[in-house]
């Protein structure tokens, strides 16, 4: 679906990432020497074609969402880099990166906090639109109450404020401000994890036309497995900051290779009483501090199938054709 | 938490030396020297050079700072140019009756607003919520020399309940009781205005913990109304009304030199206009710095409270 | 089976400042020992405040104004603050959504776990600790010993959920209501407190009331579900035949609505339109008119009433049940 594939100039991805870091520091003491490090992104590779979703799961601390922010220049990477529609992003000032800002947006989880309470939503969905210069005087008018019928509400709800709106409502909101200048690349951040399920299938079916009509492409972080696999082409699976497995949606969730994304599965809770889960099939434990990763394969301190070189060696992401797993024994 | 101290200790030397600086340069900025104060028609240009060499002042600005500090360092803060006492001696004097002002106003401030700004959130909306809210903005806005006016008119003149001023009543023994008789007139009327605004803190802060969830979870677990009020949200409550604590300490500091001067409290402030019309450039200074550190001690002594509090913060983690 | 909560007939009455709402009206059901029952439907629909009312949690503003809960046949609705105080927390507790904000910032776990122990159990403090420590071990938590002495936000939320669980079990509760207790967590911390749930159920045979609004969570761990719709009960049935065949067109639409892995990827969901309406916009007759792609001219007019279909199916729909009166006009027995 969305097949628009009408790539850049070169014929390259719209979003490529190469080796992607994002190393916090830690200070401590009496003047605040640098006393460790937070690996929150360690090290991601991965492509984007245009109109193409790639999904992004792993649990809370797995560096997903820091992904997304260093992809759109939100934050600086401490190494890697970003190439968007066929140019470098890491090491582009900010007045060279604005113009390549409105082809860039995000969708966050909760809409309520990123929308500001004392302003109409008309306002707050033109502002960027005049503060890029796309559109001028009346046009910018008629274009929010276009763009408010885009995501399905109303033109009137132009002059509402905020609060005056139910979550679902205001995530529509949230999109039709990431859709107004025009972008290629929408980052939607677990867009759908604060919204009840009926309204989480109305988001996802929104995003899901829009992505059609407009040629959209989507990173989309999440960490419900169903609505991944239902808006995703591609989906990578991240641990402490490592994409662990990647590959073709359907062969990934039918076929996993690694362990990680195997226990993840296992855990989704079934659709049906029919499926109820056995015992053994539970992951254990927290995920560990990213502050003091495990060596070698970070998934091992958790891993049913790790071996003694799973604890030394820290395997790199490997495979043919599209599906990869970074994984000494995957699971076939 | 030891380092953090020390850190804040050693940031707080730079910000006095600047604090000390900035007043000095501004002090001689002001029009008039203390020359000029004692001159009389029969003195000759002359004598009057004469006595700005001996007094220093006729040096550049900055020589007589560094001066001022080199001295200050090694405990000498000079001599007052109108008493022509030592500074340290004056000033010693008039620290005493200041701290007993700013504590029992400080005190007093405390014990009525924060029951009255508990009450007033628990009872959100009642006449009381509305009348605590009526008096806390009287007590704000009402500037203190006002209310010390009308309190010597009312309390003093007309039922002459209290003096109209001084810290003991003159040719008496110095008793304890003369004192309390004394202070309690300034002590409340420089209060007003921290209650004042304490109250609507207590009120805001009670009102936010009043909704947490961990008091639902509380009462879930079937705690009395009173343990759920006394310990699970006071001390959660309390935690952002320590910050004002030590916010208020420079206000007062303010309200005490107009609070002093109004009921001839022989305090600091007081000391403070006498100098200033005297441009007594050395008590000047030493009182300056006496208040940089006061406030700077007070905003250490929040922050070690206000970690105290919050275990989140005495555990580094925040 | 023995009826361990019984909810009949209850209406909840919020006041507001443009009069008096009813969130909740025609909630019906009963929890039998050792059985979980899962309430299901969207925000709006009424099932926390269902079992707000249950704990007496309703705050000033609200009251069961019509109806009774009743626990092992005492009735709950109308004790004094005292009273409930007693039962709360020691024959029924609850755990909540969100974790880290469920417990007290400057408490330690230890305090928060001990105090519940001393006021139910009488213990003194020592005993209470240890108690609370061996609690801490049996809902899974190694370290229990320094956990005692720390502070929530030192926990991971998988953490608190336990010890919040090790809270509200520590008193050996009859009633253990569960509000959406995994809806904050990773999906593999979400499989370890549900099995968790289950394996304290059968230890101590708590019977459990599960508000959810993840029908696969329900699928998981319900014996029995209750769904809700704009305040009142709409479905109810045993969790096999609900999945298997449900009669009410939410139902349906909850249950479709889920996008489930490897199914049906290039079809677009089924999205239920709209949203619950508010309690003081209810429309006349059914609540989900609106909202129901069956809709028919009686559901415009009239009410439907909570029809008995047989084997404990309930519905209330004008649709698909033409089964006889159930128990909405049963009266109080």
């Amino acid at each position: 679906m969305g097949g628009h594939h009408d790539s850049e100039r070169n014929g390259g991805p719209l979003l490529k990432v190469d080796g992607l870091k994002k190393h916090y520091p830690v200070r401590s003491g009496l003047f605040g020497r640098n006393t460790g490090q937070v690996k929150a992104v360690d090290g991601v590779s991965f492509r984007l074609e245009q109109g193409r979703t790639l999904g992004i799961i792993g649990e809370s601390g797995s560096g997903k969402s820091t992904m997304g922010r260093l992809i759109l220049q939100l934050e600086k990477p401490t190494e890697g880099g970003v190439t968007f529609q066929g140019r470098e992003l890491t090491g582009m000032t900010e007045r060279q990166l604005r113009p390549m800002r409105t082809d860039m947006q995000i969708v966050f989880q909760d809409p309520y906090s990123s929308l500001n309470p004392r302003k109409r939503v008309g306002d707050q969905l033109g502002e960027p639109i005049r503060v890029h210069r796309l559109l001028e005087g009346a046009a910018v008018e008629k274009r929010v109450q276009e763009l408010l019928e885009i995501v399905g509400l109303s033109g009137h709800y132009r002059n509402r404020f905020p609060h005056e709106f139910s979550g679902g409502q205001r995530q529509r909101i949230g999109i039709a401000r990431a859709l107004a200048l025009n972008p290629k690349l929408i980052v939607c951040d677990e867009p759908v994890s604060a919204l009840d399920v009926s309204i989480q299938a109305q988001i996802l079916n929104l995003l899901k036309d829009l992505q059609g009509e407009l040629g959209l492409t989507y990173l989309f972080i999440a960490h419900g497995l169903g609505a991944v696999d239902y808006i995703s082409d591609e989906i990578g699976v991240m641990y402490l900051g490592k994409l662990v497995e990647i590959g073709d949606s359907a062969r990934l969730f039918g076929s996993p290779r690694h362990p990680y994304t195997a226990a993840l599965l296992a855990s989704n809770p079934p659709g049906s009483p029919h499926d109820r889960r056995r015992e053994e099939s539970v992951l254990q434990g927290d995920i560990p501090s990213p502050l003091h990763p495990p060596a070698g394969c970070r998934f091992h301190t958790r891993c049913p199938y790790a071996q003694k070189r799973c604890g030394t060696e820290e395997p790199v992401l490997t495979g043919e054709g599209s599906h990869k797993v970074a994984c000494h024994y995957p699971l076939h | 938490m030891l380092n953090y101290l020390l850190r804040r200790i050693l940031i707080a030397i730079p910000v006095l030396a600047g604090i000390t600086l900035f007043n000095f340069l501004i002090i001689n900025m002001a029009p008039g020297n203390p020359v000029e104060m004692f001159i009389n028609p029969s003195m000759s240009q002359a004598d009057i050079d004469l006595r700005k060499e001996q007094l220093g002042i006729d040096d550049p600005v900055f020589i007589q700072y560094f001066r001022w500090l080199g001295n200050m360092l090694q405990g000498d803060f000079g001599y007052s140019y109108s008493s022509y006492e030592p500074v340290a001696k004056v000033v010693g004097a008039r620290i005493g009756p200041t701290l007993i002002l700013m504590g029992s106003s400080l005190l007093l401030a405390y014990i009525i607003a924060v029951p009255i700004g508990i009450l007033s959130a628990r009872k959100q909306y009642s006449w009381l919520d509305y009348s605590a809210t009526s008096f806390s903005f009287l007590g704000v806005s009402i500037p203190n020399f006002i209310l010390g006016l009308g309190g010597i008119y009312l309390f003093a003149l007309t039922w002459k309940l209290f003096p109209t001023g001084g810290m003991y009543t003159l040719g008496k023994e110095k008793t304890f009781g003369d004192l309390l008789h004394h202070l309690i007139m300034p002590a409340l009327i420089l209060a007003t205005a921290s209650a004042g605004s304490m109250v609507r803190y207590v009120r805001s802060s009670v009102l936010e913990v009043l909704g947490q969830d961990y008091l639902r979870t509380a009462r879930a677990k079937g705690l009395s109304e009173f343990v759920v009020i006394n310990k699970h949200a006071l001390r959660n409550a309390m935690i952002p009304i320590i910050t004002v604590v030590g916010l208020d300490v420079p206000l007062l500091f303010g309200g005490a030199v107009i609070t002093e001067q109004v009921f001839g409290w022989p305090g600091m402030g007081q000391l403070m206009i006498q100098s200033i019309g005297s441009r007594d450039y050395p008590t000047l200074m030493a009182i300056n710095l006496i208040a940089a550190v006061a406030v700077l001690a007070a905003n250490l002594l929040t922050d070690i409270a206000y970690a105290a509090a919050d275990p989140a913060i005495k555990y580094g983690k925040r | 089976m023995e009826a361990v909560l019984e909810v009949r007939q209850v209406q909840v009455t919020f006041k507001t400042e443009k009069g008096e709402i009813a969130p909740v009206e025609n909630v019906d059901f009963q929890l039998g020992k050792g059985e979980t029952i899962a309430i299901v439907g969207e925000s709006g629909s009424g099932k926390s405040v269902t079992t707000l009312s249950i704990m007496g949690l309703l705050g000033k503003a609200g009251r069961v104004s019509r109806g009774y809960i009743s626990l092992h046949g005492r009735e709950l609705t109308g004790l004094s603050a005292k009273e409930l105080n007693r039962i709360r927390g020691n024959d029924i507790s609850m755990i909540f959504q969100e974790p880290m904000s469920a417990l007290n910032p400057v408490l330690t776990i230890g305090h928060q776990l001990s105090e519940q122990i001393r006021k139910h159990r009488g213990l003194g403090r020592k005993e209470a600790r240890a108690e609370g420590e061996a609690m801490l071990r049996r809902v899974g938590i190694a370290r229990a010993e320094s956990i005692m002495r720390e502070y929530p936000f030192a926990l991971s939320g998988g953490m608190l959920q336990r010890v919040m669980i090790a809270m509200a079990m520590s008193c050996n509760p009859k009633v253990l209501i569960a509000d959406e207790p995994t809806t904050a967590l990773d999906v593999t911390i979400q499989a370890q407190i549900l099995r968790l749930m289950k394996e304290l159920k059968k230890e101590f045979g708590t019977s459990i009331l599960l508000i959810t609004h993840d029908m696969n969570v329900v699928a998981e761990m319900a014996d029995r579900v209750i769904v809700m719709y704009g305040g009142e009960v709409v479905e109810e049935a045993d969790v096999f035949q609900l999945f298997d065949h449900h009669r009410h067109p939410y139902t349906k639409g909850l249950l479709e609505c889920i996008p489930q892995i490897g199914s049906g990827k290039g079809e677009r969901l089924a999205a239920i339109p709209g949203s619950v309406p508010l309690p003081q916009h209810m429309p006349r007759g059914c609540r989900f008119q609106d909202r129901c792609a069956h809709v028919m001219d009686k559901c415009r007019e009239q009410h439907p009433p909570l029809k008995d279909a047989g084997k404990g199916h309930k519905v209330r729909c004008w649709l698909t049940c033409e089964g006889k009166e159930g128990e909405e006009n049963g009266g109080t027995p």
